[in-house]
């Protein structure tokens, strides 16, 4: 399990205040809100990146209760996909992946053999054969995604915050993309904190869905399968 | 990785550098103590008349002169507080008031018929005035002349704010002048200027290229021309008023490591034959009378034309700050 | 360890300004007509840098139009113009418009010189970051006036804006240009630095005016807001079709006429000038003239290599976007001040080394901001993002270091250590007063210069010039070299 105890943060003309908020730990939990609501500000404070007024964020597992606020970024252990995919461009996709598992043996200690065939099934998993010796900036958008995905996953997170990852991708594309993505998340059993704006996202979810606005929770409640239009 | 290994082997360099430079030089130095000399980039070049004078120095004394150059005299003031050295070479007579104040120097012993004080010995001098190309137009005969029309966008000057010959030049239009006439004369003697450079040698770099028809220069710069260049077109133009006059001192600094060799190498400076060295290489005057058997070739006109422009003592070469001040201020006021 | 770098660095690019206050025994005066001063310099200031930016991009849009090969040396060719020393400008002008002077021609041969660096840095901003851009328009057959007017210029905005104030900063401490074309009235806050220092010895004015224009630039650069840059493409060292598409070669000719004229005049006298060499008896057994050209040769590259590692130095240590600003804001007082400060490194040590020494160190402090300035801030801030993205991965420093921003800021490193090389060629004003004797190329035509041979000076300025031009193409090639790429 994992809780938000509290996060806030001041930025003069705009605050952000969440409190108790319970992220899970398997599934998905949708945080949906619109433009300007602080979705991304918040992602941005729990991966570390932003100096937070207070942040308590606690992670249990099994009888260990850590203290996630109080680490250094690279210690998180978290994932993450932004919009953009933010792939390093001089790399190939396969090197994107690999980047990110060399991150995880020398920093997490993990399996070299183990991370090594990881980044193999994830490659499979997410169709990526023929885009392994591709440039980044050569990917398609979809494809760019996928790998960005990848290598969020190859490490083993404990959480993958997904930062609008589909609204950089057309409609077709971004239906394909995302059940693709969240059935990969489902078979490498690793939760993920969405952040998005289109309710359509949340269509063939299972799990939380969270909506925020100026900065505060005004919706936190489990959310069953739903059909198109993403209320359950 | 690469990226800070070339970073790391810089600084690698840098510091093996810095050692170098701190124990290198240290060994040479102990084993022939030389006189350390500073003067102008043009005096210690290879063709001036620094190298010969040094072998010259050398083979009398046995001592071994090193030449270190140092750009102009604000610079070169704060240069010597930095560098050690013995003897600075080629101060003209506006800064002799500020290495005064700036820096301590021992008494020289040297004699010489020309204004000095106690401090300071003149080692070469020269009548300031303007040089043209016979053909190119007829010279003027007078300051006055400057204003007419046929010198529209003629002259190339240099600026008093930061050149010495600049500042000569306006102590000299100055000279007998009330603070109105003078500025009367700048304003009207505007037009002929066709530019104003911060140096010497970019004024006369125009002049040579032929942008400019008249330069402030030296009574001995057609001289370089004649003997070097065989150009013969290079002229002075004489004003029967006068001239304003350039000369250089040296001097020994009181920090000196070889004091005493440093005023045998003043009076090294005045004999006959290196004061003839300095007058071939450095195209100015000698400070001392060349006997008339001594042949000097184009030079004796020179002489004998610049006689009667001689400064009769350091009065009349030397101006307080607060005069300075004050002939800078009329002429920033005056300029158009 | 980074935060310990960082502190370095600014420690040594504040260096100079402590000592300036030293040799002022920590007394600050304004000169008289101080007010006058500021008006005049920031009026020829900004003046200078909007025409400079604007021949910049211009000549920026004619090199894009020309194919790989070709645009290469061109681009070698118009940044010839960015290291031309301000005399040869000067004499280009007096024979060519002898009667234009004043404040229009101070700005012209601001831009001109200016607007090679500037042109470099957009073909380079443009063909590996805005190609997609212009492939898309190209796909939707967008014309090149609209695409350049609303489509690239409007990304480049932020790029511009450093290049305005860049260019600022220089022609700030312009000095030679403005005295030569602005004449007797000239008044400026290098010409005041010079009056103080070879009239009065009055350094305390020196130091008050050397912080003035550190101040006013800070100023500018921190109320210009820069916000961050525009979100780049990623950097891509494809060869796109459509970049010479939307190039425009004709333009390429504001660049290079100048360029070729200057040359013109330089060379036009070659002959009288390599008579005088040998008058002054450089070329009777060739020793002097070629150690200054070993020495040249070894200061310049050098110099670039400090200047490029200074700046790496620093990028490597990830500084923060207040840190990159403050390095940014940065500029270099007067070379006096600079070269005597440098003279503390082993005062009495006189050999060539030394003296070599002491002009590439200062030819980094002076340079690296600059450069830091024009393209290395912009760069750092476009790969925030995934600096960010591999830390959270959990990569450690030194794979940050040597896989990510290593290789992406390789091309720019190599830039870098070529146009400091270039401009190191050129140097003599840090080293009239850092070295003891005229050891490079570039002394050595300032002594032939102040010895009546300017056709002698000429030459050697023309060929250090052609030395420095070599050596830029060399380095540019070398960092346009595969990053792991293919080519589309």
């Amino acid at each position: 399990m994992s809780v938000v105890k509290c996060l806030e943060h001041d930025y003069g003309d705009f605050k952000i205040a969440i409190h108790n908020w319970e992220i899970l730990d398997h599934g998905v939990t949708a945080f949906l809100g619109p433009s300007g609501s602080g979705k991304s500000s918040v992602i941005r404070h729990l991966l570390g990146l932003e100096k937070s007024d207070q942040l308590q964020w606690y992670w249990t597992e099994g009888a260990e209760q850590v203290d996630l606020a109080s680490m250094p970024i690279r210690d998180r252990r978290l994932g993450v996909v932004f919009q953009n995919g933010e792939l390093f461009p001089h790399m190939t996709a396969k090197q994107n992946i690999e980047f990110a598992a060399d991150a995880a043996v020398v920093s997490r200690g993990a399996n070299r053999s183990e991370v090594a065939a990881s980044v193999g099934r994830l490659i499979q998993d997410l169709s990526l054969e023929r885009a392994t010796e591709t440039l980044a900036v050569n990917l398609s958008g979809g494809e760019r995604q996928r790998v960005a995905l990848a290598r969020a996953l190859v490490g083993r997170p404990r959480l993958i915050l997904l930062d609008e990852p589909f609204s950089a991708l057309d409609a077709e594309l971004r239906r394909d993309v995302r059940a693709m993505v969240f059935r990969v998340l489902a078979e490498h059993k690793i939760p993920a904190l969405l952040v998005t704006h289109d309710p359509e996202d949340l269509v063939g979810l299972q799990g939380k869905l969270t909506r925020i606005q100026d900065g505060r929770i005004v919706e936190d409640r489990s959310m069953a399968i739903t059909t198109e239009g993403g209320r359950g | 990785m690469r990226g800070k290994w070339i970073a790391g082997s810089v600084m690698t360099l840098l510091v093996g550098s810095v050692g170098i430079l701190y124990w290198g030089n240290q060994q040479k130095d102990e084993v022939a103590k030389p006189l350390v000399v500073m003067s102008y980039a043009s005096f210690t070049a290879s063709w001036g008349p620094g190298p010969e004078l040094a072998k010259r120095f050398e083979a009398k004394t046995g001592v071994p002169v090193r030449f270190v150059q140092a750009d102009d005299a604000g610079v070169l003031l704060q240069r010597l507080k930095l560098v050690p050295a013995d003897v600075v070479l080629g101060l003209d007579q506006s800064v002799l008031n500020g290495a005064r104040s700036e820096m301590r120097w021992l008494p020289h012993v040297a004699k010489v018929d020309f204004p000095h004080d106690d401090l300071f010995v003149p080692i070469d001098w020269a009548p300031v005035g303007f040089v043209y190309r016979e053909g190119e137009l007829a010279p003027p005969s007078s300051l006055d002349d400057l204003r007419l029309e046929r010198f529209k966008n003629q002259i190339a000057l240099e600026d008093p704010r930061t050149s010495a010959p600049g500042f000569q030049f306006l102590s000299w239009i100055a000279r007998g002048r009330t603070d109105v006439e003078l500025k009367a004369l700048i304003q009207q003697m505007h037009p002929s200027i066709q530019s104003v450079s911060p140096s010497w040698s970019q004024a006369y770099g125009l002049f040579t290229r032929g942008t400019a028809k008249l330069v402030l220069s030296y009574m001995t710069s057609p001289l370089y021309h004649q003997v070097i260049e065989r150009d013969g077109r290079y002229r002075f133009a004489s004003f029967p008023e006068g001239h304003a006059v350039h000369v250089e001192f040296a001097g020994i600094l009181a920090k000196c490591a070889r004091c005493d060799r440093a005023r045998e190498f003043l009076q090294f400076l005045l004999l006959t034959e290196n004061q003839k060295l300095i007058m071939e290489k450095n195209w100015m005057l000698p400070v001392v009378e060349l006997p008339a058997t001594e042949d000097v070739g184009p030079f004796r006109e020179v002489m004998e034309a610049a006689r009667y422009l001689k400064p009769k003592d350091m009065s009349t070469l030397q101006l307080s700050a607060a005069e300075r001040e004050r002939l800078l201020k009329l002429w920033s006021e005056a300029s158009p | 360890m980074s935060r310990l770098s960082r502190a370095l660095v600014f420690l040594l690019f504040l260096a100079p300004y402590v000592f300036s206050l030293i040799v002022a025994q920590g007394q600050m005066a304004l000169p008289e007509g101080f007010l006058g001063l500021v008006q005049n310099s920031l009026i020829q200031a900004a003046l200078s840098a909007l025409f400079a930016v604007a021949l910049g991009v211009s000549i920026g849009i004619g090199l894009l139009g020309l194919p790989r090969r070709l645009r290469r040396s061109t681009e070698a060719a118009v940044l010839v113009g960015s290291f031309v020393p301000s005399i040869a400008w000067v004499l280009m002008w007096m024979v060519l418009l002898p009667n234009v002077r004043g404040l229009t021609a101070i700005v012209i041969l601001h831009a001109v010189g200016a607007s090679g660096l500037i042109a470099s840095a957009v073909v380079r901003k443009v063909r590996t970051r805005w190609a997609g851009s212009l492939e898309l328009a190209m796909v939707e057959g967008a014309p090149r006036g609209l695409t350049w007017r609303l489509g690239l210029l409007p990304l480049l905005r932020s790029d511009l804006v450093t290049y305005l104030l860049t260019i600022f900063a220089s022609s700030l401490s312009s000095f030679s240009i403005p005295l030569l074309m602005g004449g007797a009235k000239a008044w400026t806050f290098e010409i005041a630095i010079h009056q103080a220092v070879r009239v009065h010895s009055a350094w305390d004015q020196v130091a008050a005016l050397t912080l003035w224009q550190w101040v006013t630039l800070t100023a500018l650069l921190f109320l210009s807001r820069s916000r961050m840059p525009l979100r780049a493409g990623a950097i891509d060292h494809r060869e796109s079709r459509a970049v010479e598409d939307y190039g425009w070669k004709p333009l390429v000719l504001l660049g290079v006429l100048p360029v070729a004229a200057v040359l013109v005049v330089l060379l036009s006298s070659a002959l009288r000038g390599v008579q005088q060499l040998e008058t002054a008896g450089l070329l009777i057994d060739g020793g002097e003239l070629g150690s200054a050209l070993l020495m040249s040769i070894f200061v310049a590259h050098f110099g670039g290599l400090l200047t490029a590692a200074t700046a790496l130095f620093f990028a490597l240590s990830r500084p923060s976007e207040t840190e990159r600003r403050l390095l940014s804001s940065y500029v270099a007082p007067s070379a006096v001040i600079t070269g005597l400060m440098l003279l503390l490194m082993r005062a009495e040590s006189v050999s060539a080394l030394a003296d070599a020494l002491r002009i590439s160190v200062g030819c980094a402090l002076v340079f690296a901001p600059v450069l830091w300035r024009m393209r290395w801030h912009v760069e750092l801030s476009t790969l925030e993002r995934q600096l960010e993205v591999a830390e959270i991965f959990g990569a450690s420093a030194k794979m940050i270091v040597r896989q990510i921003l290593w290789p992406q800021l390789r091309p720019l490193f190599y830039w870098t250590w070529g146009v400091a090389t270039f401009w190191s060629f050129g140097d003599y004003a840090i080293g009239a007063v850092a070295a003891s004797r005229p050891i490079t190329l570039a002394l050595l035509s300032r002594t032939l210069l102040e010895s009546y041979r300017l056709e002698a000076a000429a030459i050697l300025i023309a060929f250090g010039l052609f030395l420095g031009f070599l050596s830029y193409l060399f380095f540019s090639n070398r960092g346009e070299r595969n990053v792991g790429r293919k080519m589309s």
